[in-house]
């Protein structure tokens, strides 16, 4: 018996793209992937409720429309307005609608160490670190948003900072979706940190009001040994637009990878960070905060592999949802057999509210080694009463109390991110959030 | 200022308040004393206008308007001012943002300017050296790893600052020890003045010896049931509770 699969609009457009004309350049260097990628866009389309880990967030009916892969984009755009690191001193780098745009980027002087390529540059002649690499960041074969990515991009960049080297400035990824027609735009990013080498790494995500498009991203890391990376995203898209984003990471020997996204925009978010603790001394930090209204909808799953010895891992969430809004949370940990003295934190914590939004948290641990100390929660709730009348009954009208506990709620997750200027940036556009 | 006419309150339909009738003076200090359970807090929380109590009968008029078609902020911003028993924790808030936030809202209720962070400073600077708190204990967030005794020196330092014109006490002298206890009596005593009414809820004597009420009362089974002088509570120190509680039972 043979079942006819029925494909929705969102996959149709995405098959139809794959047989309008394979995109050539850099089939010499990653034809092979980009071949299995295409297979399984073809085969299996969007993900869906019936596979494990995309239950909550079943995209074949969140994707409700043809989003083809988007063009470069010709057009003058003024994204000014979004600059939402402004008063952080740093590098930009602009994509728009998933087009590298060095008119709008304030590139790196070439000091500190910092090497850097648009990958449409280099698709046909990549250096030889990032032929080597690309493509080859944890747990990538066979993941669904990086086989979307794999099938069509050709945009990106690839950043590398030489061993020992700090940049004096972070630098920063800046996303706009104009959304001036329904697409999907696909970027791709390596990122590598040589031995002893640190950065900031800052992302913005935003787009016009309201525009409907899907904003696609992969970032494959690896940062060497005692290398440090800070990597914060900023998610404002359109309340209207859908965006995945994965983050592949590998962490050597005594090397730092701390990662915070706060979660603010987009009416479907997906955002998966897979973190493998390679060598012995490794840390690994996954924080995030969300603010979620209306009907938003944001999902974070997190895979961390701890597989040597002596390594931490610390994932903090604080989630808000109100209106009809939807968060999840999954956190996975494995814990390798040799992975002795791992230390592993975890907690999530959603708070809610109105009655009809909610939130899921999946925790769930795998733990093969014997002398590990892991520990894990999630709460769910809504407002403090106590605290609330503590507040009003000094003065605080309801609206000013409930917004002061709100934004201490994912303020205790934004004080994870260590440059100041940055976490006030992050505490100011909450309370904003908050307040509108 | 203060008039409390024949109230009665139920807490899940189990009547806690059974008659109150009490009126505070501007400048007068009135201590209320009682057994556990007698309805110290109730009254306290109701003055404040805490949810969950359910007014069935009587009313409660401050400076001629009527508390109860007031939001707990409007009380404040009209003068009330509770000092819990148990102040509440708020990681994530910090001390002298809550003080502004609050002081400034109020203000604003009141139409008066908000203050500038410099004026505010001063303010709080003066008030919290005279109370002994450090500018380090200010910069934490809300009571959160605070000592039992720098909550109640922090309630004391949010009354100074406010400046309210009634100010109730709830068991401020649990969990203190003497010297605590004198720094927080010595606060509450410079507050004293002709334009504050107090009301001073405790269990014990003890409080009153460091701040000497004009009237004490014994509240027992939800009912004032004997009030006098500040020399009825020595008579308390000696004699207990008991002989109120066979009264109420």
């Amino acid at each position: 018996m043979t079942t006819e699969i029925r494909h929705t609009p969102a996959e149709t457009a995405y098959i139809e793209a794959l047989a309008a004309g394979p995109r050539s350049a850099g089939d010499a260097w990653f034809g092979a992937e980009r071949a299995a990628a295409r297979a399984q866009i073809a085969d299996g389309g969007l993900p869906h409720r019936r596979m494990e880990a995309w239950r909550w967030t079943d995209l074949r009916s969140l994707i409700d429309d043809r989003f083809p892969p988007s063009e470069p984009a010709g057009a003058q755009q003024d994204i000014t307005s979004d600059d939402v690191f402004k008063s952080v001193e740093r590098w930009v780098v602009a994509f728009v609608d998933g087009a590298y745009r060095k008119d709008l980027s304030d590139l790196p002087d070439g000091s500190g160490g910092i090497e850097l390529h648009s990958l449409e540059d280099v698709l046909d002649a990549p250096p030889g670190w990032l032929r080597d690499g690309l493509g080859q960041a944890y747990a990538q074969e066979g993941e669904p948003i990086v086989a979307l990515n794999t099938a069509f991009v050709t945009q990106g960049l690839a950043l590398r900072i030489g061993a020992g080297e700090t940049p004096a400035k972070p630098i920063e990824l800046r996303f706009f979706n104009s959304g001036s027609q329904p697409q999907t735009s696909l970027t791709r990013f390596a990122v590598v940190l040589e031995e002893g080498a640190a950065l900031t790494l800052l992302e913005s995500h935003t787009g016009a009001a309201d525009r409907r498009y899907v904003a696609n991203t992969v970032t494959e890391i690896h940062v060497h040994r005692n290398a440090r990376l800070q990597h914060v995203r900023l998610q404002d898209e359109s309340m209207a637009a859908v965006h995945l984003s994965n983050v592949h990471v590998t962490i050597e020997g005594e090397a730092d990878y701390r990662g915070f996204t706060l979660s603010a925009g987009a009416r479907v978010a997906r955002n998966q960070v897979f973190a493998c603790l390679a060598g012995e001394g490794g840390n690994v930090d996954v924080s995030g905060a969300y603010l979620l209204g209306g009907r938003q909808h944001c999902d974070t799953a997190l895979l961390i592999d701890h597989a040597v010895a002596e390594c931490t891992s610390d994932e903090l969430f604080k989630c808000v949802m109100d209106d009809d809004a939807r968060g999840i949370f999954q956190g996975k940990i494995i814990v390798r057999p040799d992975a002795q003295k791992t230390e592993g934190m975890q907690m999530s914590q959603g708070l809610l509210l109105s009655e009809r939004a909610e939130f899921d948290s999946k925790p769930e641990l795998e733990i093969f080694a014997d002398d590990v100390r892991c520990t894990h929660g999630a709460t769910s709730g809504d407002l403090d009463e106590d605290m609330m009348f503590y507040l009003r009954s000094r003065g605080i009208p309801e609206n000013e109390a409930k917004g002061l506990l709100i934004a201490a709620f994912v303020g205790e997750a934004i004080e994870k991110v260590s440059n100041a200027g940055v976490r006030e940036i992050l505490n100011a556009y909450a309370v904003n959030r908050l307040n509108s | 200022m203060l008039e409390i006419k024949n109230l009665h309150v139920e807490i899940e339909g189990k009547p806690i308040l059974r008659g109150i009738d009490l009126e505070i003076g501007a400048g007068e200090v009135h201590a209320i004393m009682g057994p556990n359970g007698s309805g110290k807090s109730t009254l306290s929380h109701v003055i404040a206008g805490r949810g969950g109590y359910e007014v069935t009968e009587g009313s409660i008029l401050f400076n001629g308007e009527d508390l109860f078609d007031m939001e707990p902020e409007e009380r404040a911003a009209a003068g009330v001012f509770l000092a819990f028993q148990y102040p509440i924790e708020i990681p994530g808030v910090a001390t002298m943002t809550f003080l502004k936030t609050a002081l400034n809202a109020q203000r604003r209720t009141r139409g008066e300017g908000e203050l500038s962070t410099p004026e505010f400073m001063k303010l709080v600077r003066e008030k919290s050296d005279a109370l002994k708190i450090s500018q380090d204990m200010l910069r934490r967030s809300v009571n959160v790893g605070f000592s039992g005794g720098e909550k109640k020196r922090a309630e004391v330092l949010q009354m100074a600052v406010l400046g309210p014109s009634l100010c109730v006490l709830d068991e401020t002298d649990s969990g203190l020890d003497i010297d605590a206890l004198r720094v927080v009596a010595d606060g509450v005593n410079a507050l004293r003045g002709p334009e504050r009414g107090m009301i001073v809820i405790t269990h014990y004597q003890r409080l009153l010896n460091y701040i000497v009420p004009d009237k004490v009362h014994v509240l027992s089974g939800g009912r004032i049931v004997r009030s006098g002088g500040k020399e009825l509570a020595l008579e308390l120190e000696e004699s207990g509770y008991a002989a109120y509680e066979a009264d109420a039972a």
